[in-house]
Order: structure tokens, then sequence, then C-alpha cells
């Protein structure tokens, strides 16, 4: 067996590997590889013995005062770095508190003034120039309905803000002349419950004459008779006599 | 009434307030400290930048202590704060050693504590272990402070016994190969 093929083999032998048989059955035979596996375990210890000495140093006595003066400072830090996550916290609540009321209002027409908030926060009371809006649509929670639906009227309560909105708008109707006392009687007569109180007069698009002309009235045609040869069969047997 | 209570736990950290501890937990700092020290010298071989780190990193396991729960992992939770610190340590000083020698004059006098540290055979032997991979490296060191056997180091490093046992082979066939 070649020494120099087992010279890996010895080295991981030094390293605390078992040895193989075979190269243990050299290692009794070969003084020389069995001087070079002394020397690698001799080497390694050495190199053990150098680091654990290198490493046997010690720290200086102003280490241990050192230490414990900033861990102490440290440690004094701490109860108020635990606390230090509640300042943003608390001034995202802050911010919140005081975007609310403006993030709950919606801007309203000009010179138009908000409807005051009604305890119930889904009543409103519309301006006397404004269109009175139904009781049926007004007031949700007035309506006789189930659990269910009583629970729905509470949750219409955050539109609240959009239909004072949609109320405030002023409404504009273009009536043609003399014809406003028909529109308040179609209006009532399609919502009784609607009230407009004034009709505001603008200058609406060109005079019609609303009255028919005397020249477009339908006058009642004379009648006409076919004559007598003409006459439609009166009977069945005519007919069919015509029809041969 | 009560008298003081003695705190079992990271005695090191609550002598340092002035709280009663038992004689393991003074035991605790003293072996801290100076385990603490030994990882960062072994990295740094400055004794004044390693008891730097030694310091800081005694000082950053007292701040957060509150996420430690057990005493038996508080010596590895400070080896590995102390050798970190100590490599984030060594590359700032050796970019700063590089800017310096730029402007330096290069027949500079070495410092005597250098100089004396500088046997050959030693300076071999670290100039190869700072070459051994970082994991290589770390149970090495450990397993050269006197005092240390495999599960000491396994316990100090975190990692299996049979995990220290393939590095420690591997890093001593690297530092073969490297030295003989």
């Amino acid at each position: 067996m070649s020494c120099e093929r087992n010279r890996s083999g010895i080295r991981r032998v030094a390293l605390g590997t078992a040895p193989s048989r075979r190269l243990e059955a050299h290692l009794v035979s070969c003084s020389a590889c069995r001087g070079i596996l002394d020397d690698d375990r001799r080497w390694l210890a050495e190199m053990d013995e150098e680091l654990r000495k290198a490493l046997a140093v010690e720290p200086s006595a102003s280490l241990l005062p050192r230490v414990r003066e900033v861990a102490s400072r440290r440690l004094a830090e701490e109860p108020r770095s635990r606390l230090l996550w509640l300042l943003p916290v608390a001034a995202s609540i802050v911010a919140l508190a005081m975007l609310l009321p403006f993030a709950r209002r919606i801007p309203l027409a000009p010179g138009s003034t908000p409807a005051p908030p009604s305890p119930t926060g889904a009543t409103i009371e519309p301006a006397p120039s404004q269109l009175q809006i139904p009781a049926t649509i007004a007031r949700p929670q007035a309506r006789k309905g189930s659990p269910g639906q009583q629970a729905r009227g509470r949750s219409m309560r955050h539109r609240a803000p959009a239909r004072t909105a949609l109320v405030a708008v002023e409404p504009e109707v273009i009536v043609p002349p003399g014809g406003e006392a028909a529109l308040l009687r179609y209006v009532r007569a399609i919502r009784h419950t609607l009230v407009v109180d004034e009709v505001v007069l603008g200058p609406g698009p060109d005079p019609i004459n609303w009255t028919e002309p005397a020249s477009m009235r339908q006058q009642p045609r004379a009648v006409e008779r076919f004559p007598e040869e003409m006459e439609p069969p009166t009977t069945d047997a005519e007919a069919h006599t015509l029809g041969d | 009434m009560h008298g003081p209570v003695a705190i079992p736990l990271a005695g090191a950290v609550t002598r340092a307030v002035g709280l009663p501890l038992d004689a393991e937990s003074e035991e605790d700092l003293v072996e801290g400290s100076r385990l603490a020290f030994r990882v960062a010298w072994s990295v740094l071989r400055q004794r004044e930048d390693a008891e730097d780190v030694a310091q800081e990193a005694l000082s950053r396991a007292c701040r957060n202590l509150a996420s430690l729960r057990d005493r038996g992992s508080f010596r590895p939770w400070l080896v590995r704060i102390a050798w970190r610190l100590a490599l984030n340590h060594r590359r700032a000083s050796r970019r700063r050693e590089r800017r310096e020698l730029v402007l330096a004059d290069p027949a500079r006098p070495r410092g005597v504590e250098e100089l004396a540290a500088a046997s050959e055979s030693r300076a071999r032997l670290w100039a190869a272990i700072d070459r051994l991979p970082e994991k290589l490296r770390l149970v090495t060191v450990l397993a050269g402070i006197e005092g240390h056997d495999v599960r000491a180091v396994a316990a100090l490093a975190g990692v299996p016994v049979g995990t220290v046992k393939s590095r420690l082979h591997a890093a001593r066939r690297r530092l073969m190969e490297a030295l003989s």
C-alpha cells in the first residue's frame, strides 16, 4: 500500500475520524505513516493550545464598572422607551377627532342653511321656500314595520346630510303664462302631500298661444251615403251570389 | 415583611441596576462580560476595541431584556450580539485603516502591543482563522475558550451538537491545510 495515497486518510484520522480497516492495518505495519499521524495530532494539539492561550485574555478591571453603569442607564431609559409607541397613536386619535366634523359635512347650495340635526337624525325640516319631501320619504322611522325594516330605517341615518343637500337645491319649474294653477292641481293630484308654497315666475321660452286657433279646430264632417248599387250585402245568400 | 428577594433571571442585568442577586447572578455578570470580551477579542485582537464591543453588547442585552424569557438563552444571546458587533467594528476599522494608510507615512512604527502580539505562529494562526467562513470561525473560537466543550459550544452557538462537531472538524481540517 502506498504511503502517499494514505496521506489524506491519515489527516482525517488525526482530526478524529475512525480509520478504515485497511488504513489501520497499514498504520500498524508502517512506522513512517504512524509518525505522520503522531505529528498531525501533536500539531493539532499545539494549535488548540495556542488558540486557548490566545483566548484566555482577561478584560481590564475597568470593564465591569463600565458595563454596570451603561446597563443601569439603559434600564433607566426603558420605561420611557416603552411608552414611546403611544405618541403616534395619540396623535392619530386627536387628528381623527379634529377631522370628524369636516368629514360629515357636505357642501350646500349658496345661500341655503343646513337643516338642524334632529334627535333621530333622519327628520328633515326644509326651508320655507323649498319643496317639502313627502313624509313617506322624509320620515322612514315613522313607518310601522318589522324590526328589520326599522333597522334599515336607522341605517339610513348616515344619509341625512346627502338628503339635506338634495332638498337644499332650489327647484326650478318653467310654467307657461297662466299655467300656475294647472301645475299646482297636477302636483296635488299626483302627490297629495306635496305642497308648493310659491311658484317663481321666470322669463321662460317664447310665449306660446296655448288656446287652439279656430282654423285648427276639427269641424264635424257631413255623412255621405254610398249609392244604392254600392251598398254592402246584407245577407249571406246575397254575398255568396256576389262571390260567384 | 419580606426581605430582599433574589432574582435569578438574567442576573447580570438586574445586578446592574442594584437589585439583590444570588451568587449565580453575580457570576452571570462577571462571566458574561468576560465571555463577550473574549468573543470580541477573537475578532479584533485589540483590548480597547474588544472592551468597547463587550460593553456595547451587554448594554444592548440590557435594552432588549424584555424580549428574553429564558435565563439559559442569555449567554448565547450575548455571544451572538458580541460576535456581530465585533465583525461590524472590524469592517469599520479596516475601512478606516485603508483611508489612513493612503495618507500616513509607510515607515510608521507599529504599536508596542501590536508588536508583542505578533509572534509568528500566533499571527499565522489568527490569519488562518480569519479566512475561515463565519460559521466555522464562531465554533472554533467558542471551542477555544477554556471550559467550553462541544455541548457548551452548541448551546452558545444555538446549533445542535452534531453540527458543532462537523463544523469543528471542517475548521480544523482547513486550518491544517492552511498552516502545515
